[in-house]
């Protein structure tokens, strides 16, 4: 399973094997590639190190902390998820713009200005480093959220009694224990970084990607991009493999499994209270209200001439496609996960790095990834069944649902891996030990141990592949069928012809759409534990 | 595990099943791969349609990736039409094998023989002029000439252009190599490199609101980014915009430069009458009012006017190089921006 | 499959006479062979963690016969844990056989795993199910039964470990004493064939520990159930073993009743452990 789903994968490091690139590859390297390697670390170390930030404060004040408005900013604080980051990305280029409400505001009321039209620098890659880690930090915030959550309050207070206050038992226990699920969303945020064509090249920051895409688009080269693919690649699997190194043989599951006394939190009182509000808020404010504020006006000015009833039938497809994507994402990561527990070797949890792998290459090289190998089969069924039967059989992968849903497949596969192997990793393997002893096989103690266990981890894993398709592009945009258009396709091609105004509406819709499992983790998080 | 994958399968199938088949054997139906995603396009396929009752049925993306997509698809390609937004997409198309030469009258009548492939692979359907807008209270009238005059040093931290990853840049380029030869186009290139007012970011509207917000003078963008903010709901972008001028570059000399959005008819395609049929209605002088109206470029066809705000402009020389040169010269246009540092 | 599960978990006594009388190298003459047939037993088994490690468990051989509660010793990392897993089926041996009422789950060829084995372990730190309530936890691993005959057969597991009227409690709302016993009763429930418990008192009082000791003993002669009872207190091994196995450094060194032991300890280390003999400093506790 692990195999098919690696195949684009396997597509993309045998394209690069025997690509004939060189040329391309040598102008590049001579050229611009210095540059582009300089812009993909900075972005990928930058917005990783402060979603690292965010998310984990955050998740630390609302898990152990309490404080106003604790409650609401423990869901809350995942909506910047349902933004893309292109979306982010224009949004704030375009709210500060020349003819954006911020200008347009001060030139209407201060009569002095009425004629002033200033450039604020907005596209630079700082800015990137910014709406990256403000709108992908809640990787990080769920993840951590469910490590603290699930740590047994017996670590922190042993932690307590030997003399480890509230900052040190944070430095010392807390986050050391919660560190695989805090690597699993680090490096969710710097893969998303990685691959991201949209928002860096309208940003004009030239990186890894947008030079794979330069090489193919531009420079008509498909081998070369698939060569630079296959390098983003290892580079990805080197920082993946430096992690699990660093980790070790080190375990951090509870050894108890009955140390699952909820924590009792801390009240905060006076400025400690202000500043937790303050820590939580800032990211909401600028990763979802702001954005989200300005995308509901430009809605206001042009929704008369861009919505109609075609919307429903996109929200239906945006809608269906990642309810389907999410449900088999997660399945398929849960048995890949399990798997790779059962076995203890390394030949699954390398099979799992190659499907993590998804996750890392632009979406438009996965797409490659697909076309080819199911062009292949089409092509040979098609020849055989001519030979054979004298009947032409047609595409019958290239171009339907299933290539694409396939295709989401191999890609956030790995969004919903990371939270689970996290997961499993905080979790007692007595338990699985003890079920097995008590008669009960693989699978069955997977259904009866595992997953009442892992409910909230799967919950949010789902919630993250769900978020992520509703955003999908490169993928969708390539591989779908006739007439097939999600919102964010329509979103993304409006704001690429730089009618960015009239895509804000389905910019907004996928955020409501996104909002709706969001709110259902509330619910969820609001019945507690259990 | 082999449980599980079925279940996958068949919920996928499912889906595959509940989705839109498109193509069903039987009533006529026209395919088409296009890199346009413009209502206008909506429009006139809905208008096709109710003419002639043949079916549209659509599939947008970048044409680069449509390409990949036909290629591998191969024979069974479901695809009659490949459109793209410039003419070497299509010249790459049909030095790959995916499209076939058409005849038509129709269409070799309504579209002049610069804007189409001479052996009948593809046709333009708009043009769309690059240009230079600019601040007329700071750009002297006179001091506007050519494309090669934007290197002059007299420009220094005056111009604003996106990225050179950008395709109009390229055919820019492209037709300064077909003019001047590559070596005084790399020079062109430093030249303006060293003169932009701004590292390259944002699209070409985005480098007219830098013009009118002071960044810098000039701004080299497509005709109808422009039209669109003259044209906006929005009065503040109309404001911005009625401050600003449009300046076609070399009229003395070979014309402005203009790229075409065109469209072929696949290899594979298995509806080639109404393929043609549709390009011919694209061509028609009502469907070109559309195009010219709604998205704001230049009709192909020379018996429609051109939108009264493109109108307003005046009538300008346009490049007549064969367009197809343009995708032959489009990776050494960008191996020349690289090597200039043009981002 | 189930069929091998009826077997492993089956009546007592209702497999072949198939005895050895094989006793461990190590292990002293202690004359009791082939009287009664063997529930448990292991031949050579050796259990390497990591390659170049010195082995955890090194060639232990030794039955253990039907009903009877054997006690396992050794000081902290000597191998206990380790034996109880790979006879439980959760570590794969290096070499070795493990037999069980006379099926051979572990040898070259066989790996039978843990839930075909019919043997139940009770954790060193219970390792209960903290999603379900006492209940639910006892009766987790009786789904072969019917419904009724399930909670039949729960209701009778809290009552032989005291705990009736906490059915619906939560393993984190138990004292640690009750939270053993549950695991106990879990244990239980599906009549194992070998029941092997590790060391679960070692968060306990002295005193309370020695009481829990005592009653989990008497509990499994009460359901006549065969047992390998890790201990670290050599006074409890005594009481509670019909027999004793010592095991050092991953070695079965002697094996044999509690007064075989006293009288003739196998060596200073075996003497010291016990208390007995003059050898001191090698008592470590
Ligand atoms: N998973 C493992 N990986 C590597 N070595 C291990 C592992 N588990 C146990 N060991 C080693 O094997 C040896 C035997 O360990 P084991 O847990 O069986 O000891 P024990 O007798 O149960 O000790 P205690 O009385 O402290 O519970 C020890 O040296 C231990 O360090
Ligand atoms: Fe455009
Ligand atoms: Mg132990």
């Amino acid at each position: 399973m692990a195999l098919a789903l690696s195949v684009p994968m396997l597509v993309v490091a045998v394209g690069a094997l025997g690509a004939d690139g060189r040329e391309v590859w040598a102008h590049l390297a001579s050229t611009v590639m210095p540059e582009y390697l300089r812009n993909s670390v900075v972005l990928a170390a930058g917005s990783g190190a402060l979603a690292l930030v965010i998310g984990v404060a955050s998740a630390w004040l609302v898990a152990t902390r309490d404080f106003p408005g604790r409650r609401l900013f423990e869901w809350s604080l995942v909506l910047p998820l349902s933004v893309p980051a292109y979306i982010a990305a224009y949004t704030y280029a375009g709210m500060l713009d020349v003819t954006g409400p911020v200008q347009r505001t001060a030139r209407a009321l201060v009569p002095s200005l009425s004629d002033t039209f200033v450039a604020i620098p907005v596209m630079r890659i700082e800015t990137m480093v910014v709406i990256f880690a403000l709108v992908l930090y809640p990787y990080v915030y769920l993840l951590s959220r469910a490590a603290f959550l699930g740590q047994s309050r017996t670590a922190l207070e042993a932690a307590w009694t030997l003399g480890h206050g509230g900052a040190s038992a944070f430095w010392r226990v807390a986050l050391p224990l919660a560190r695989p699920a805090i690597a699993a969303g680090v490096s969710m945020v710097v893969m998303e970084v990685l691959n991201d064509y949209g928002a860096v090249s309208y940003y004009g920051v030239t990186t890894f990607t947008t030079g794979i895409f330069r090489s193919w688009h531009a420079l008509g080269d498909l081998d070369a991009a698939i060569r630079l693919a296959a390098i983003l690649m290892v580079f990805v699997l080197a920082v993946l493999a430096l992690e699990r190194s660093q980790r070790g043989r080190r375990r951090v599951d509870d050894t108890r499994g009955t140390g699952h006394r909820p924590l009792l939190r801390q009240r905060l009182r006076g400025w400690r209270a202000w500043a937790a509000f303050a820590v939580c808020f800032a990211p909401l404010l600028f990763g979802f209200l702001i954005p989200v504020a300005q995308l509901a006006l430009w809605t206001v000015r042009t929704a008369g001439d861009v919505v109609d009833a075609s919307y429903l039938r996109l929200v239906a497809n945006s809608f269906g496609l990642a309810t389907v994507a999410a449900l088999l994402c997660v399945a398929l990561a849960l048995l890949l996960v399990y798997a790779g527990r059962l076995d203890r070797g390394r030949t699954v949890s390398a099979a799992n790095r190659a499907v993590v792998l998804g996750y890392s290459i632009p979406g438009a090289v996965i797409a490659v990834g697909i076309i080819v190998p199911f062009g292949w089969i089409d092509r040979t069924v098609d020849a055989f069944a001519e030979a054979t039967l004298g009947v032409s059989t047609g595409l019958l992968l290239s171009g339907t649902l299933f290539a694409l849903v396939f295709a989401y497949a191999v890609r956030y596969t790995a969004v919903a891996l990371l939270p689970l192997e996290a997961g499993f990793e905080r979790q007692c393997r007595n338990l699985d030990d003890a079920s097995r002893c008590l008669g009960e096989p693989p699978l069955a103690t997977l259904w009866r141990v595992a997953l009442p266990l892992l409910r909230r981890t799967l919950v949010a894993a789902a919630i993250l592949v769900f978020v992520d398709v509703m955003k999908e592009i490169p993928l969708t945009l390539s591989l779908r069928p006739f007439n097939f258009d999600t919102l964010a396709t329509r979103a993304y091609q409006l704001a690429v012809d730089e009618q960015v105004a009239e895509s804000a509406n389905a910019a907004l819709v996928i955020i409501a759409v996104g909002l709706l499992p969001v709110l259902g983790l509330d619910r969820l998080l609001a019945r507690g534990r259990g | 595990m082999a449980r599980n994958r079925r279940i996958a399968i068949g919920l996928a199938a499912a889906v595959v099943l509940g989705g839109c088949g498109a193509g069903g054997a039987g009533d006529a139906v026209v395919n088409v791969y296009s890199h346009r995603h413009y209502e206008a396009d909506q429009q006139l396929f809905a208008r096709f349609t109710e003419l002639t009752g043949i079916r549209v049925n659509v599939v947008t993306a970048s044409a680069d990736e449509l390409i990949t997509r036909l290629e591998n698809e191969g024979k069974n390609s479901p695809a009659d039409i490949l459109i793209t937004v410039d003419a070497g997409r299509l010249h790459r198309a049909k030095e790959k094998g995916l499209l076939q030469p058409i005849r038509s009258e129709v269409l070799e009548t309504s579209i002049p023989a610069t804007y189409r492939d001479p052996e009948g692979y593809w046709f333009g359907l708009t043009r769309r002029a690059r240009v230079v807008i600019y601040d007329p209270t700071r750009v002297k009238p006179g001091e506007l000439s050519t494309y090669e005059d934007l290197a002059d040093p007299k420009w220094k931290g005056r111009i604003l252009s996106r990225s050179s990853g950008n395709v109009y840049n390229q055919s820019l380029l492209a037709s300064l190599i077909a003019a001047n030869g590559e070596e005084a186009a790399e020079r062109w290139a430093r030249g303006v490199a060293a003169n932009l007012a701004r590292p390259p970011a944002g699209g070409d509207t985005d480098q007219i609101k830098a013009v009118a917000a002071g960044v810098g003078d000039v701004a080299i963008s497509n005709t109808y980014y422009f039209g669109r903010l003259l044209s906006s709901s929005d009065p503040e972008e109309r404001r911005l915009a009625e401050r600003l001028a449009v300046f076609f570059p070399n009229q003395d000399g070979r014309g402005a430069h203009v790229n075409v959005s065109g469209a072929g008819v696949t290899t594979s395609s298995k509806n080639v009458a109404n393929a043609i049929r549709l390009l011919e209605f694209l061509a028609s002088e009502e469907a070109q009012r559309i195009f010219s109206e709604a998205n704001l470029e230049y009709p192909v066809n020379p018996r429609v006017e051109p939108a009264e705000i493109l109108q307003a402009w005046g009538e300008f020389k346009a490049d007549t190089l064969n367009l197809a040169r343009l995708g032959e010269l489009n990776a050494a246009a960008v191996a020349i921006f690289d090597r200039a540092g043009w981002r | 499959m189930s069929g091998e599960v009826d077997v492993a978990f089956g009546r007592p006594g209702a497999v072949p006479a198939e005895t050895t009388g094989t006793l461990g190298a190590a292990a002293s003459p202690d004359g009791h062979a082939a009287a009664r047939p063997a529930a448990l037993e292991v031949r050579g088994l050796t259990k390497r963690y990591r390659r170049g490690d010195r082995p955890a468990l090194d060639g232990v051989w030794l039955d253990v016969e039907d009903g009877e509660i054997l006690t396992l010793v050794g000081e902290s990392g000597s191998g206990k844990t380790t034996f109880l897993r790979l006879v439980a089926g959760l570590e794969r041996a290096d070499a070795g056989e493990v037999v069980i009422r006379g099926r051979t789950v572990c040898d070259e060829r066989t790996f039978t795993p843990p839930e075909h084995r019919g043997a139940s372990l009770v954790f060193q730190d219970y390792a209960l199910f903290p999603h379900l309530t006492v209940e639910r936890n006892v009766g987790f691993g009786l789904r072969r039964l019917g419904r009724a005959e399930r909670a039949e057969r729960v209701r009778e597991m809290l009552e032989l470990v005291g705990l009736l009227g906490f059915e619906r409690r939560y393993p984190h709302e138990l004292s640690g004493g009750q939270q053993q016993r549950v695991a106990l009763a879990r244990a239980l429930a599906p009549r194992p064939a070998v029941l092997l418990l590790d060391e679960p008192f070692s968060n306990l009082d002295r005193a309370l520990k020695a009481r829990l000791r005592q009653e989990v003993a008497a509990l499994i002669r009460a359901t006549g159930t065969t047992a390998v009872f890790v201990v670290h207190d050599p006074d409890d091994a005594l009481a509670i073993g019909d027999r004793i196995a010592v095991l050092r450094d991953g070695r079965l060194v002697q094996l044999g009743k509690p007064r075989e032991i006293l009288d003739s300890p196998c060596g200073p280390y075996v003497a010291g452990f016990f208390g007995v003999g003059e050898v001191v400093g090698e008592v470590e506790f």
